[in-house]
């Protein structure tokens, strides 16, 4: 994700991190899809910046040097379940992000 | 060994590459040992200190799942985290800043051992959430003390890590004769840290052997290995370790509730990369 001036704002974008009014009420939660409607009425409320959602997609190489270092930092966990599982959801999360 | 293990426990009693750090702690405790001073009180003598007041309230706001934004004075974290917590986080907000940009790893992974905390213990319904997040930002101050106070000798501990692909903390067993665990125990006496920091600092690798409370130390040992899982583990400790079976006893975990957590976890990772 990545943080962006409301100015910078366009439709379809998604809201990573909910936006919240002073009291901490969130109005608009994450994942939300922007629409025209919705950025006015921020820009009314006078929001200044938001996160959005943002597609970070990385080639071949870049996978498998990514690929490599994670199998590094499992390598002390053949032999545990749970450590197995949870280098397979860190690998297809990498897997997910080859453009 | 590299250290003499009782020269460096002395060396820790005097900590002379923390110098801004004794005075305001040990002030802390006097006053909260003082029951005719109240909340509020201790919340101004911390508050007229602006630069400190200003790190502590921001990592509240980094560290601490559900409460961004909303803690905006030290008498309002004082009643809401309680003062175990804000010490810990006055030592933080000190010790860290001590250290030079090549270790801001080490602080980055704190952190976000420190939210894998809290958002495990949301999603589980822990009690004690920010405790158990307090024990996740400190669980490797042993390890930044050590970088300080032995900087040479602990660089020798860390290529010895790496040559041979080991954890740190067996590195620093075999060079050392001790572990930043200790390291972490040591201080807790020094500063004057309750158990309930102090136990998962110490037993954050061996959650298996904790004494009470055990469930901070399962709940920071399964934040420390996710943390390092998707990455966000620094030089010095970037090895998943095997998770002992104390962890699915006591913890309902299952693969759906680890992939939720990987997804939460890198989301909030990266708010603290754009900081």
């Amino acid at each position: 994700m990545r943080k962006i001036e409301l100015t910078q704002a366009q439709p379809g974008d998604v809201l990573a991190q909910p936006i919240e009014n002073n009291k901490g009420i969130v109005l608009c939660g994450a994942g939300t899809e922007l629409t025209q409607t919705l950025i006015d009425r921020f820009e009314r409320m006078e929001i200044i910046s938001l996160w959005v959602e943002s597609n970070e997609s990385i080639n071949k190489e870049q996978f498998e040097k990514m690929k490599a270092k994670v199998e590094q930092r499992f390598s002390l966990v053949d032999a545990c379940p749970i450590g197995q599982v949870l280098k397979e959801i860190v690998l297809e999360r990498l897997e997910s992000r080859v453009g | 060994m590299l250290l003499d293990k009782d020269q460096f426990q002395k060396k820790l009693a005097k900590l002379q590459n923390l110098p801004a750090f004794p005075s305001i702690l040990d002030r802390f405790n006097e006053m909260v040992k003082d029951p005719s001073i109240s909340m509020s009180q201790i919340g101004d003598v911390i508050g007229q200190d602006q630069m400190l007041s200003l790190k502590i309230l921001k990592l509240i706001n980094s560290a601490f799942y559900g409460f961004p934004g909303r803690i905006s004075t030290i008498t309002h974290a004082l009643v809401l985290l309680g003062y175990d917590v804000v010490k810990g986080l006055i030592l933080s907000a000190t010790v860290f800043e001590e250290m030079s940009n090549d270790w801001r790893e080490l602080w980055k992974h704190s952190l976000g051992v420190s939210k894998a905390c809290g958002l495990i213990c949301e999603k589980l319904r822990i009690p004690d959430a920010e405790e158990i997040a307090m024990a996740g930002l400190l669980h490797d101050i042993g390890k930044v003390v050590l970088i300080l106070e032995e900087p040479v000798i602990y660089g020798k501990v860390q290529m010895g890590a790496a040559k041979h692909d080991m954890p740190i903390e067996l590195a620093e067993q075999k060079l050392l004769g001790f572990d930043h665990t200790e390291v972490a125990s040591w201080l807790c006496d020094r500063w004057h840290l309750p158990q309930r920091l102090g136990v998962p600092m110490a037993y954050h690798h061996h959650p298996e052997s904790s004494k009470n409370p055990q469930m901070h130390s399962v709940v920071v040992f399964l934040a420390d290995n996710v943390t390092k899982a998707v990455g966000a583990g620094a030089e010095v400790c970037s090895k998943v370790m095997p998770m002992p079976a104390i962890v699915t006893d006591m913890l309902n975990i299952n693969r759906a509730f680890l992939e939720q957590l990987v997804i939460d976890l890198e989301r909030e990772l990266q708010t603290i990369s754009a900081d």
